[in-house]
């Protein structure tokens, strides 16, 4: 595990998030209006544990630490494969729990704005929406942007990355 | 059998996917007391979101396509994982092919029951607005209800059917073959992004 090429794969997410938030910014500087910590949690964990699931704990951990590998093409060419379409796998559950993270900040949105006296302002219906974009939002960053550069890496036979690093473990 | 692997894949279902679930609700009492509920909240999610119709109509399309021997197999896999049985390559393809087709179909049984909805929906506005109370046929419930049959497709169709259909394939070897969701994972994803756009035009038409 490499935490070098840790960061240089989540460097694209974040550079997303990045451009993500100056945008907003220019246009109503309000930064905060993108993070939903709930939407971030369900998107984040629920494809790791749907696959953990469905695969095995193990396959899971494993396609975590070939995540992180320096060369990918130090790995046998099966277990490449192999983690290349569980990162695939991982990026399109991504999708869809950003959608069930939509559905669940809708309902928990609704159930606010049911709790508040009166009838709900224009605000709450402006939360409401912007609410249920969050989570596809998510799921599409970290699919375009983590996943699938993870996964397109790995199933590359030659890569250039360790020759990139200083720390490069071929002889 | 492996047993360590079925009580990891239990503890998973049944205790960590109800608490992620109950953690995107944001509400700290809800989530941990979904331990201890966890398993009737996924069989109501199950039940109510889906619908015995829905599970009918996958259970015969599989059936009368692959005959109950390959199903059986299929759902051993989907529920126990590749420990269940001796790993055997065209058993293993039969089964992504059993999974996959099951995964389809539950999402396009989804998308055509969120189809009719907003039939019902558009019909239930269009009495409204005429203020024709007496062919009425307004959704009944909490909103919070409508949003089950997406969670609902989207966790069993996508993240169990699909992606087990996906580990068959990797246990047949075919680390290389097409999605078994081909496209209608994309597809079910943007249709049920729609969903709660209609349902917040409704409410707002019915609360002026």
């Amino acid at each position: 595990m490499n935490l070098l090429v840790a960061l240089r794969r989540l460097a694209p997410l974040a550079l997303g998030v990045l451009a993500l938030a100056l945008a907003v910014q220019s246009a109503q500087n309000n930064v905060s209006a993108l993070f939903d910590p709930r939407a971030v949690a369900v998107t984040l964990l629920l494809p790791w544990l749907a696959l953990a699931v469905t695969d095995s704990w193990g396959s899971a951990l494993a396609v975590a630490q070939d995540f992180v590998t320096a060369d990918p093409a130090l790995l046998p060419q099966g277990r490449r494969r192999a983690s290349a379409q569980r990162l695939d796998t991982l990026g399109s559950m991504s999708l869809a729990a950003g959608v069930i993270a939509a559905f669940l900040t809708f309902v928990a949105n609704l159930n606010e704005i049911a709790s508040t006296s009166g009838q709900p302002s224009g605000n709450g219906w402006i939360g409401l929406t912007a609410g249920l974009l969050l989570g596809p939002i998510y799921g599409l960053l970290l699919k375009a942007l983590l996943y699938d550069p993870a996964a397109t890496a790995l199933r590359a036979t030659q890569t250039e990355l360790a020759e990139w690093l200083e720390d490069d473990p071929r002889p | 059998m492996n047993r360590r692997h079925l009580i990891g894949r239990a503890l998973g279902l049944f205790m960590g996917l109800p608490l992620v679930l109950a953690l995107g609700m944001g509400d700290p009492i809800i989530a941990p007391y979904s331990l201890y509920i966890a398993p009737v909240s996924l069989v109501i999610l199950v039940a109510r979101g889906l619908g015995l119709s829905t599970l009918v109509v996958v259970a015969a399309a599989t059936l009368s396509a692959f005959g109950p021997r390959a199903v059986g197999r299929a759902l051993r896999f989907a529920c126990v994982g590749a420990s269940a049985t001796p790993l055997d390559r065209d058993d293993r393809r039969r089964d992504a092919e059993v999974l996959g087709l099951a995964a389809r179909i539950t999402l396009a049984m989804a998308l055509l029951r969120g189809c009719a909805s907003t039939v019902s929906h558009l019909v239930a506005l269009n009495a409204l607005i005429h203020g024709d109370s007496s062919s009425l046929r307004a959704p009944v419930g909490h909103p919070s209800e409508w949003t089950l049959m997406p969670i609902a497709a989207l966790v069993v169709g996508h993240l169990w059917l699909g992606s087990a259909a996906r580990a068959a394939q990797r246990a047949a070897g075919d680390d290389d073959a097409p999605s078994p969701l081909g496209g209608w994972s994309g597809i079910a994803v943007l249709v049920f992004l729609l969903q709660p756009v209609q349902m917040l035009a409704f409410m707002f038409v019915r609360l002026q």
